[in-house]
């Protein structure tokens, strides 16, 4: 143990003098998710702002009609009427927001709203933002100013308009607060694969450094020389990596939830999913997660010539992490997958996927992915050390 | 005392089988520079390899200080420093925490590493450099202090596998004037080397390989008696090519 934390000591004494890479590591996340949330905020609000003010240009062929129902709308807006104008075009170009085009029968506002048969067409034009939000404005003041019309007619007819408003629906929905939360919250929903990705991500560059690139610039003889065991040289940078790992994928979260906030100004409401006992659940998995990664990324390394190859030979299991992280953001992805739960790392997804989105916590399967996940880091660990004392690993190098 | 009693490595590829050490017996004594001199790919770097318990021979065993290299690796270990040309230090550590790292690996007290590293830091004149950390050192300040952290532990037997490599001349002369304060000291060292200058002025006996196998084992002047020479170059070739 004491040779174990020897090598595990040196290694973090060794990065954390890295000023840059520590930066990369632990800093530059929190602060590049809340530069990227911020700006997308920023963006964002600037955006609503400018929609709020724009006068928006509406070609019509009846002025008098549009803006009688348009009496009530929140926006600016400027009608005209032109001959031969070309609507696909003007709009294309940005030269106006929307174009309403009434049907011949229809000559007054009151027209619209006693005509059996008023046939609209709207133009808009989806590349642009400012078309998309009037026109859905304009179809909604139309609807209304029928409606308001028809309930109208039926009260002057000694009926009551409530009638249109019926039947009175109210929703129950039985998930709990923490599922709610969860539910509506894309952060909570991308934790899985975000959690996943990082844990791999960091490994990429500290853990393959330690193992593949001992190996590249011929230090790791001058261990395997030393008197400390094969196993400890393997359990003190396993246990490194996996710090490192945690480490990493705990300040991306943390970088995401606070630029994520940032951005919604200040409703994100994701510490609501996080009971004490999801909290400790998650942990446990992330561990479970943590130790596995890192004993095939050290297992990896030691097998590779080199950083690169190593790199090349580590892209799999990003790919695996990523897809699966992917399928985790859809709602009840891993129902018909449940074999998942059974697979080695990926069951970690599932895991805390469904600690946030079910009632109820199941411990079986918790329990039986976190010790899927050592039973497998445990027999990668062994084969790396066994890799540590065959000269075929060793001495597969550059030179 | 090391023995290397009919030492075979044969290394099998999908395509051929080499035999890179081919029934090679020789024996060290202690307070010994024991050279092994040979071109590239003669088997020098293969032999230290497995005298230093890194590679397993495929048939015969060697012998350091009563201990199997196969059966007893950790009590080789405990008696061997290794240095090969090849490693490369970098990054944040300085040599003063690398040596501290390996001295701990060699599970030495902590008071005695901080002595071992005083008398090293003096011997190799590593005042300037020693808490500077190495990735920014020359070729010649990293080799110091690889050598001082293969000495860390003041092993009996010290392996350099081509020791001056890349090394400037000053640099060189130091590494060669302190492997011979090791020998009156009563270390035994063993070292390969390719260059002749280097085998001729350090080494008590010049095993000469080539294709893994031993061709002459012998002092200098012996080599030189034997074959009618008065440089171990000509002798080294005059053997080569005659055996």
């Amino acid at each position: 143990m004491k040779d174990i934390m020897t090598i595990f000591k040196k290694e973090v004494q060794h990065l954390f003098k890295d000023k840059r890479t520590v930066f990369n590591i632990l800093v530059l996340p929190v602060f590049m998710f809340i530069l990227i949330f911020g700006a997308i905020g920023m963006f964002m609000n600037s955006k609503t702002e400018e929609l709020q003010k724009t006068l928006y240009r509406i070609y019509t062929n009846n002025s008098e009609i549009l803006s009688q129902i348009l009496t009530d709308s929140s926006y600016d807006t400027y009608l005209f009427e032109e001959k031969d104008f070309d609507i696909e075009k003007e709009l294309q170009e940005r030269n106006i927001h929307a174009a309403v085009i009434f049907n011949d029968n229809l000559k007054s506002f009151d027209d619209y709203l006693t005509s059996d048969s008023p046939a609209i067409e709207i133009y808009s034009y989806s590349g642009s933002m400012a078309s998309d939000r009037i026109t859905s404005s304009i179809s909604y003041l139309m609807r209304e100013n029928r409606n308001m019309h028809l309930k109208s007619l039926i009260d002057e007819n000694g009926l009551d308009s409530a009638i249109l408003d019926k039947p009175t629906i109210d929703f129950h929905n039985v998930a709990t607060e923490k599922e709610k939360s969860a539910q509506n919250n894309f952060l909570i929903m991308m934790l899985p694969y975000l959690l996943a990705l990082y844990l791999v991500q960091a490994s990429f560059g500290i853990g393959f450094d330690t193992t593949a690139g001992e190996k590249e610039r011929q230090t790791l003889t001058i261990l395997l020389t030393n008197q400390v065991s094969r196993t400890s040289i393997v359990w003190g940078k396993i246990l490194f990596i996996m710090l490192m790992n945690v480490l990493s994928a705990v300040t991306s979260v943390v970088g995401l939830t606070i630029g994520a906030t940032i951005m919604m100004g200040g409703n994100s409401n994701i510490l609501a999913a996080f009971t004490p006992q999801t909290v400790l659940f998650l942990f446990l998995i992330v561990i479970s997660m943590s130790v596995l990664i890192a004993a095939i990324i050290a297992m990896i390394g030691i097998y590779s010539k080199s950083v690169k190859e190593a790199t090349a030979l580590g892209m799999p299991l990003l790919i695996i992490v990523i897809l699966v992280g992917i399928i985790s953001m859809q709602p009840e992805a891993f129902e018909t997958m449940r074999w998942l739960l059974y697979t080695p790392l990926v069951n970690g997804i599932v895991n805390i996927k469904e600690l946030f989105t079910n009632a109820q916590i199941s411990y079986m399967n918790v329990g039986l992915g976190v010790i899927i996940n050592f039973v497998f880091a445990g027999i990668f660990t062994i084969a790396t050390a066994k890799m540590f004392n065959n000269e075929k690993y060793i001495f597969r190098t550059e030179n | 005392m090391i023995k290397f009693n009919g030492v075979v490595k044969t290394f099998k590829t999908k395509k051929k089988t080499v035999n890179a050490v081919n029934k090679i017996s020789f024996s060290v004594n202690p307070g010994e520079i024991f050279g092994l001199l040979g071109p590239n790919g003669a088997g020098k770097t293969t032999s230290l390899r497995m005298l230093s318990t890194l590679l397993r021979p495929t048939s015969g065993d060697i012998n350091v200080y009563g201990y199997d290299t196969v059966k007893s690796p950790k009590e080789v270990r405990e008696r061997i420093g290794f240095l090969s040309s090849d490693m490369n230090l970098t990054g944040n550590f300085s040599p003063r925490e690398y040596l501290k790292f390996f001295g701990r690996l060699n599970h030495i007290e902590d008071d005695k590493i901080d002595k071992r590293i005083e008398e090293l830091k003096d011997y190799f004149e590593m005042n300037e450099f020693i808490d500077r950390k190495v990735g920014g050192f020359s070729t010649g300040m990293k080799q110091k202090t690889l050598i001082s952290i293969a000495l860390i532990h003041d092993p009996e037997v010290i392996i350099f596998d081509e020791p001056t490599n890349g090394l400037d001349i000053m640099t060189a002369r130091q590494v060669l004037d302190f492997l011979r304060n090791l020998r009156k000291n009563g270390k035994t060292i063993i070292l390969s080397t390719h260059i002749m200058s280097v085998a001729q002025k350090m080494c008590d006996r010049i095993a000469i390989v080539h294709e893994g196998q031993l061709k002459e084992l012998d002092t200098l002047q012996n080599i030189l008696s034997k074959t009618g020479t008065d440089e171990l170059e000509d002798a080294f070739f005059k053997i080569v090519e005659v055996k």
